[in-house]
């Protein structure tokens, strides 16, 4: 390991391993820098407005700026705002407006890409795979205006308790929650669905400006980990779509590992799934294509990133996959 | 909140549950959905949730596999076996009262009086700035706020809203039974307090 790894690890507070890992993977030791750099900044809160609660979402904008908030839409996600500045008090976790699911508070405004790329309508038969606290679940509810058919597994019992409660706050009818490992869902529906959601479980390497307990928690071992569980999932996700049924694979870590490699070791057994080339509300960055000597699969080229020196939000991990 | 290993579920319909539900309530979804498939989830108390088409299906094939919804589609509410025998969701309250623009059954209750109520706390006279019949003591009654949203459910300590009126500016009219505030404070929705 290379000195000006040690450094910056030290410099930031990163375990060494993590920091070398990042410079292999974006090749330029400045820009490791702005990466880390930007991980110090925190993040404004966004707001997205229930539209199956609200005819005009300009009503939930009055009662938040009431309360002395100020928002600034954003341009991309019509029903969805960041909080530029709060009151002391109330907090946004516990104003009228949130307990009576007027919105549902995200961390960042990465979380609302996913949802819009997969962009399911009423008419399909949806999975999300991994889905507590529920934002992704309770937004492409909302984009199905409530109708049709969200299966929602999640297997930790205090988890699936907050999903259920934001199901139901935001007034959502059109869920089924399952206390389940999602690994077994290809078992237990075959390819009954039409599009899948897996937001997988993982290190939270693109969220440390929200949690920087992450800069140091996670060892290698770990990392492993969640990679073999991240490809079961995957396996699992493939294998709940019908012909024609896609599949969208989105990690909050921007580390190839738990996501490029997961996406070319799978993939190499599923000849028959084609990466679909995103047609995002934003402009991502490509994927990493080589990583420490390895060559990923053709198909991850399609894949993208947001990267928060060069986003200004989370570090995601967005892949939309299709099988023929 | 019903815990998995224990709970069975099973289709029925809402024909099988009317006579369990207040009048209001009964009517109101007779008209509104007198074929719908319900699903009654039952432990110690029953959930009952309606179901789609679609959610039907799904909700069948689950349940053959020996595996128990957590919840789905519409969640209606629970059935108890002793007084109040229904608490309805606030979902199907705000449903019923933006359809039928009519309030029944309910308190409005003031800012102020709102504030505690979020917090588990009850309902005291001088907070109730509208009282909608019937209001039976030892019955739900819905919370709506001055804006005409449900904040929750009350436990009626008043025999009418005549009987309201009589009261005194702090003695306790409704003590809470399922507040919004629940969503967040993420405790468990225990029968012991109606929750739910
Ligand atoms: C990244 S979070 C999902 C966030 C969620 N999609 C949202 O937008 O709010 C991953 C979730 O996967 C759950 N999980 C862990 N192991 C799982 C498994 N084997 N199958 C399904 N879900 C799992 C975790 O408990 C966690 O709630």
């Amino acid at each position: 390991m290379s000195r000006e790894v040690r450094e910056l690890a030290e410099r930031y507070g990163y375990r060494p391993y993590m920091v070398s890992r990042y410079l292999e993977m974006l090749r330029d030791y400045r820009e490791v820098e702005n990466m880390l750099r930007a991980f110090e900044e925190s993040l404004n809160q966004v707001v997205r407005c229930n539209t199956l609660k609200l005819t005009d979402c300009r009503e939930l904008v009055g009662r938040l700026e009431r309360l002395g908030f100020s928002l600034r839409s954003i341009e991309w996600c019509g029903e969805a705002y960041e909080v530029v500045r709060e009151p002391e008090k109330p907090s946004l976790g516990s104003t009228h407006e949130h307990l009576t699911g007027l919105y549902y508070l995200h961390r960042g405004k990465a979380s609302l890409i996913p949802p819009m790329i997969l962009r399911p309508t009423k008419e399909d038969l949806v999975l999300d795979l991994a889905a507590a606290p529920g934002g992704k679940t309770t937004h492409m509810a909302q984009i199905m205006r409530n109708e049709g058919l969200i299966v929602a597994l999640e297997p930790s019992k205090e988890r699936i308790k907050i999903l259920r409660n934001n199901v139901e706050r935001l007034g959502i009818k059109n869920t089924v929650l399952l206390r389940l490992d999602g690994r077994v869902s290809s078992k237990v529906f075959g390819g009954f669905f039409s599009k899948v959601l897996l937001d997988a479980p993982c290190t939270g390497e693109g969220i440390i400006m929200i949690d920087p307990s992450r800069k140091t928690k996670t060892t290698l071992e770990d990392l492993m980990r969640h990679h073999e569980k991240q490809k079961e999932l995957l396996r699992s996700a493939l294998g709940s779509v019908g012909s024609g049924g896609r599949v969208l694979y989105t990690t909050c870590s921007v580390a190839p590992e738990e996501n490029e490699l997961v996406l070319s070791e799978v993939l190499r057994d599923w000849e028959d799934v084609k990466v679909v080339s995103l047609e995002s509300p934003v402009k991502l960055a490509p994927p990493v294509t080589e990583y420490y000597g390895i060559r990923v699969d053709d198909r991850v080229r399609f894949c993208g990133r947001t990267y928060p020196h060069t986003h200004g939000m989370e570090g995601f991990f967005i892949c939309l996959m299709e099988l023929r | 909140m019903l815990d998995g290993a224990e709970v069975r579920c099973r289709e029925s319909s809402l024909r099988e549950i009317l006579g369990e539900l207040p009048q209001h309530i009964a009517e109101y979804l007779t008209r509104k959905y007198a074929r719908a498939t319900l699903l009654l989830c039952s432990n110690k108390i029953t959930e009952v949730f309606m179901l789609s088409e679609v959610i039907a299906g799904v909700v069948g094939r689950v349940v053959t596999q020996g595996l128990t919804p957590y919840s789905a589609g519409f969640y209606l509410g629970r059935l108890r076996k002793s007084k109040p025998r229904f608490i309805p969701s606030i979902n199907l309250l705000q449903e019923m009262f933006r359809e039928t623009r009519e309030l029944i059954n309910a308190f409005v209750v003031a800012d102020e009086g709102l504030k505690p109520f979020l917090y588990g706390g009850d309902i005291l006279r001088k907070s109730v700035v509208g009282c909608y019949e019937p209001v039976r003591k030892g019955e739900v009654v819905a919370v709506l706020g001055t804006d005409k949203i449900v904040y929750g459910l009350g436990l009626s300590r008043v025999e009418g809203c005549e009987e309201l009126k009589s009261r005194k500016d702090l003695e306790e009219v409704a003590s809470n039974v399922f507040d919004v505030g629940w969503y967040i404070r993420g405790e468990a929705r225990g029968e012991r307090k109606y929750k739910g």
